[in-house]
């Protein structure tokens, strides 16, 4: 799967497998043997082409059709983007009724901390 | 009963009955948090799982919150999405399940067995009126 999106947003950008590899700094055939499933990247090398495709990380490996990045692999994400993912959350629900206000202001903190966290940890990697 | 069983298992994995533990050596995070209308809830974010546990917690109460909210993660798999939020009204099978687990974690398979445990997992995770103390001391 991942061989395939690979593939298809190189040559929607109209690169080589040869530029992509001097982006990504790695050899031609680290990026042919992932184009073909003969190799897979590990999980920095997988970041490094969802940032570089800026797509998600799951959309790479196929876990889903939606090519933009969740709010947490994000670096900035607002209240309403997060109010939105809530409210698209079936789970989440006190007795069938849509969250009260407090209950919400739990739940935001809880995602802008968890958010703060994944952030952190993303730059550690990086650095 | 497999929640009863799975906490045993976990216990026995990481050595150590305390959920907090477990839930670091599993790589999940626990964040402590001043919520102010519900004692717990936890999340996956893609490969991330986290456990939000209220400030207000002490002791028992917060072991129990965090046990329940791991219960969830173990028991409970749901993709990159999962989201369970609690409250003490209403309670389906999920919540019955992570509150048995968390009874048989910080208590012992033994409570978790009894006539009590079944009826304090379908009653809720409202420990301070259910007298939990008081229970511990009398077994």
């Amino acid at each position: 799967m991942l061989g395939a999106r690979l593939r298809e947003l190189r040559m929607a950008r109209g690169l080589t497998q040869q530029s992509l590899a001097d982006a990504l700094g790695v050899g031609q055939t680290t990026i042919t043997n992932y184009e073909t499933n003969t190799r897979e990247p590990d999980n920095a090398t997988l970041q490094k082409l969802a940032d570089f495709f800026d797509v998600s990380a799951d959309y790479l490996l196929g876990r889903t059709n939606f090519k933009g990045r969740p709010w947490w692999e994000k670096d900035k994400v607002t209240d309403i983007e997060l109010e939105e993912f809530i409210k698209n959350q079936s789970d989440l629900k006190l007795m069938g009724d849509s969250l009260d206000e407090e209950t919400k202001a739990d739940v935001l903190l809880f995602l802008r901390t968890a958010h703060e966290f994944i952030k952190q940890k993303r730059r550690q990697k990086q650095e | 009963m497999f929640p009863i069983r799975e906490a045993r298992r976990l216990s026995m994995e990481h050595g150590t009955a305390n959920p907090a533990e477990i839930a670091e050596k599993m790589g999940i995070e626990i964040l402590t948090l001043p919520l102010r209308n519900i004692p717990g809830l936890c999340a996956t974010f893609g490969h991330r799982k986290f456990i939000g546990v209220s400030a207000d917690l002490r002791g028992m109460q917060r072991r129990l919150v965090i046990a329940h909210e791991l219960g969830h993660l173990v028991l409970h798999p749901k993709g990159s999405f999962a989201f369970i939020i609690e409250n003490t009204q209403f309670y389906g099978r999920f919540e019955y399940q992570a509150n048995l687990f968390a009874i048989a974690l910080c208590l012992g398979s033994e409570v978790a067995l009894s006539q009590w445990a079944k009826e304090a997992a379908a009653r809720g995770m409202d420990f301070k009126s259910l007298g939990l103390v008081g229970f511990l001391q009398a077994q």
